[in-house]
């Protein structure tokens, strides 16, 4: 009986403290922790690092709070807690501190856990995503092992070609998207038109690809002509070639190239006269370009 | 002696926290296969019986909850966080960019043809720009939902689509970096400058053509029809939101986060300009508030519950959410025009956890919950619930009717008098302005006469002393108890009150 008053005694000693970290947990919970883990980075800061920042400083924490700013690079500011008054925050504050301040962070391997994984590895590989240098309805191709290119489904066409190791999507990945993706190896092409005769005023419209080896042929259309485009690797591994079929395409199209450093182009279907390429008779609804690196 | 009184709490609090959730429902994790990012976008169940979600990094798999089997059905997809099955070999996916058609031509299992439905809404490569469904009506009618984009960052400097020139100029839309601190406060917390961000569409059964349905949302994650046909569209707290919403959303109808309204037709004020009053005039209110912290922080999927499945809570509507181990389950008590509804906890359990994104039903009566967080809060993988049967009980609120001066609560098994004493009802509003979030206004006790009831103990009805003034009512169950002795499943109902009767 004695030692229940005790107890009794202890823990009506304890309670008030305890109450008050108990409710700056519980703010945390409803207010906080969507962005603030205990242990490590999320999306700001741990409370570990929070406790150490501003341990012996909750006016500070308060203020930051209500006005926050943005401090550290890549990383979305935080919105105001103004909603909160000073004595919720002071809880918060009292609990982050009590609670984290001397604990250590773990530290988190801040690599692609799927980088090597087959799924991310294969070849042919299509993936759509944020991609440099193009418009936000890119779509990135591997070929192969070695050639790969940016298509734009937003423009119909193609952006540019590289080789290397494809891309790493971790920027991306890793969060919400905000980020590109990098490409992973040296851009050989870039194209800052399509070789195909659009008029000003005509938007292509894209109606989606086709998967056949792994690899996808694009349908879209320019006006009334109708066109797919397949970009395939060369047996010889030195480079692509570049499909096209047209329906619907008036008579006496002709097809601009992009001038470039490092590729060259050739045709068995019509003759390249500088950069302008005219289909022989006979290959004005089909038509393949070579695209060769330059030796 | 310390550790004796944290042992002494603890126990209280275990006692106090025994899981009623895991007494009636089973919940089993099930095994992501190797290699593949487990945060899953959208899920639904092929005519086979198959469960078919997209994934984080753009794959489509297959699990075949009868074999334990996985497999591919594509891949490379943008970010997808919506799919809708056609057949085994047809499904529709919502990705960053485009509404897309997957279709296995030739039968062997893998999609070889993607065919863009509808791409016909802008981008401006701002992360927050997410596309949510599709989800089909009777008539085959199909209906997306676009996100805003955030000012946690600008534009990028090629978008797609047209631009409202209505708001900052789109070269400083594309500053990055620090200087971008200058810019992001007149951007708008949440902003629509190109096409349709911030509003349902409505897409022809084929997609041929697509007519801009009801704006006028954040972050419109869950998109869904309940049983009656509603279709009912989940939003985020945060600017302009007080807390979380589900919103019973109907063609024309502005439902308050002001962005998106510069592409109504002739449109032609900066909606950060206009005179709150006058937004509030233009919105529908909310179907129900979600209080943050307590009921939800960020809601996702509406779902049916399928005749048949959960005994006496069949035909309801449970909602996704992510920062709570938590679903919520939605009584809609609506009168004509007047859409307003109860929301109640639902499989409220650490065996459920965080990150509850998309739901599916299987035909045996499985609940599928598949979890993402896409970097904040949430999880991953697949968690499969069951109900234990009638023999484990399913005693909780089954319907929630505003009448005048009060509420008539139906049960699902008749109430044990005597454990009504313990009922109280706490009131309270939110502000509807352009700031993150809003703190509850004008809380307080409400005073009660004393419960009354009939149809056996089924019906319960309180009244409170005051007329109806709050926009929410908070009606605390916890002493409840069934004559058989049970606590509810979800014992806090949520009230939100459009209009008083």
């Amino acid at each position: 009986m004695q030692r229940l008053t005790q107890i009794a005694i202890a823990f009506a000693l304890v309670a008030p403290v305890a109450a008050r970290a108990q409710q700056g947990k519980e703010t945390y919970q409803v207010f906080c922790a969507a962005c603030h883990l205990p242990d490590r980075f999320h999306v700001g800061p741990s409370l570990i690092e929070i406790g150490k920042l501003y341990g012996d400083k909750p006016d500070e924490f308060v203020a930051w709070c209500h006005e926050p700013k943005q401090k550290r690079k890549g990383v979305i500011q935080m919105p105001s807690m103004a909603h909160l008054d000073k004595a919720k925050l002071t809880q918060v504050h009292a609990w982050v501190t009590a609670s984290f301040k001397d604990k250590a962070e773990v530290q988190v391997d801040g690599l692609d856990g799927f980088r090597a994984s087959p799924s991310m590895r294969r070849r042919p590989q299509v993936q759509r995503t944020f991609m440099p240098d193009a418009g936000p309805a890119a779509i990135a191709v591997a070929t192969n092992d070695e050639w790969h290119y940016c298509w734009d489904a937003g423009l119909c066409r193609l952006r540019y070609v590289w080789k290397g190791d494809f891309i790493d999507g971790w920027p991306v990945w890793r969060g919400n998207g905000d980020a590109l993706a990098k490409v992973v190896g040296q851009v050989l092409l870039r194209e800052g038109r399509s070789p195909l005769p659009i008029p000003a005023d005509v938007k292509p419209r894209f109606f989606g690809y086709s998967m056949k080896d792994g690899l996808p042929t694009f349908r879209y259309r320019i006006g009334d002509v109708r066109v797919e485009e397949r970009i395939t690797p060369l047996a010889d591994g030195r480079g692509l070639r570049r499909r096209f079929s047209l329906k619907g395409a008036p008579a006496g199209w002709k097809f601009t190239l992009t001038k470039s450093d490092k590729m060259e182009f050739s045709s068995e279907d019509g003759a390249i006269d500088g950069l302008v390429f005219t289909p022989r008779a006979g290959r004005e609804g089909g038509f393949t370009i070579v695209m060769t690196e330059k030796k | 002696m310390r550790n004796l009184i944290l042992l002494f709490a603890l126990a209280a609090n275990v006692a106090a926290q025994q899981d009623r959730w895991t007494e009636a429902f089973d919940f089993e994790r099930i095994e992501m296969p190797a290699g593949i990012d487990p945060q899953i976008g959208g899920l639904d169940v092929t005519p086979s019986g198959k469960l078919a979600m997209c994934m984080h990094r753009g794959e489509v798999l297959i699990y075949d909850p009868a074999t334990g089997a996985w497999a591919q059905f594509a891949e490379g997809l943008h970010e997808p966080l919506g799919l809708l099955v056609e057949s085994d070999a047809s499904m529709l996916v919502m990705q960053r960019s485009e509404l897309t058609r997957l279709r296995d031509a030739d039968g062997d299992g893998k999609a070889d043809e993607y065919e863009t439905v509808f791409d016909g809404f802008g981008m401006t490569g701002n992360y927050h720009e997410f596309a949510f469904g599709p989800v089909r009506d009777a008539a085959g009618n199909l209906y997306v939902a676009l996100n805003t984009a955030s000012n946690g960052a600008g534009i990028r400097e090629e978008i797609r689509g047209d631009w409202s020139d209505i708001g900052v100029e789109r070269e400083r839309m594309t500053t990055r970096g620090k200087e971008w601190g200058a810019v992001k406060v007149a951007a708008g917390r949440m902003y629509a400058r190109v096409r349709w961000r911030g509003w349902v569409l409505r897409l022809s059964p084929d997609g041929e053509t697509a007519e801009p349905f009801a704006c006028g949302f954040r972050s419109p994650d869950g998109i869904g029809f309940d049983a009656e046909g509603r279709l009912l569209v989940t939003d985020n707290q945060g600017d302009w939101l007080s807390t979380s919403k589900v919103h019973h959303v109907r063609e024309g109808l502005f439902h308050g986060h002001p962005a998106s309204l510069i592409w109504r037709e002739e449109w032609t004020q900066n909606p950060l300009e206009v005179p709150v009053p006058a937004l509030e005039e233009l919105r529908t209110p909310a179907m129900a508030l979600l209080p943050q912290g307590e009921l939800a922080n960020s809601p996702t999927q509406p779902i049916a519950i399928p005749r048949g499945v959960f005994g006496p809570l069949s035909g309801q509507t449970i909602i996704g959410e992510m920062n709570q181990k938590s679903l919520v389950r939605l009584l809609p008590d609506c009168e004509g025009e007047v859409s307003q509804a109860a929301a109640v906890p639902f499989l409220r359990s650490d065996a459920l956890g965080i990150g509850n994104h998309r739901l599916a039903f299987t035909d045996d009566g499985s609940l599928w919950v598949a979890k993402t967080h896409l970097s904040w809060a949430g999880a991953d993988g697949l968690v499969r619930v069951r109900w234990k049967g009638p023999s484990a009980g399913m005693f909780a609120v089954e319907q929630v009717k505003l009448m005048p001066g009060g509420f008539d609560l139906r049960f699902t098994a008749p109430v044990d008098v005597e454990s009504l004493a313990g009922v109280t009802v706490r009131s309270h509003s939110y502000r509807y302005h352009v700031h993150y979030g809003s703190p509850k206004v004008d809380e307080r006790e409400e005073r009660l006469s004393a419960p009354t009831l009939d149809d056996g103990g089924r019906n319960v009805q309180l009244q409170l002393d005051d007329p109806l003034a709050a926009q929410v009512y908070t009606i605390d169950l916890g002493s409840v108890r069934s004559q058989g002795g049970r606590a509810l499943l979800g014992d806090k109902v949520y009230y939100t009150v459009v209009k008083p009767r």
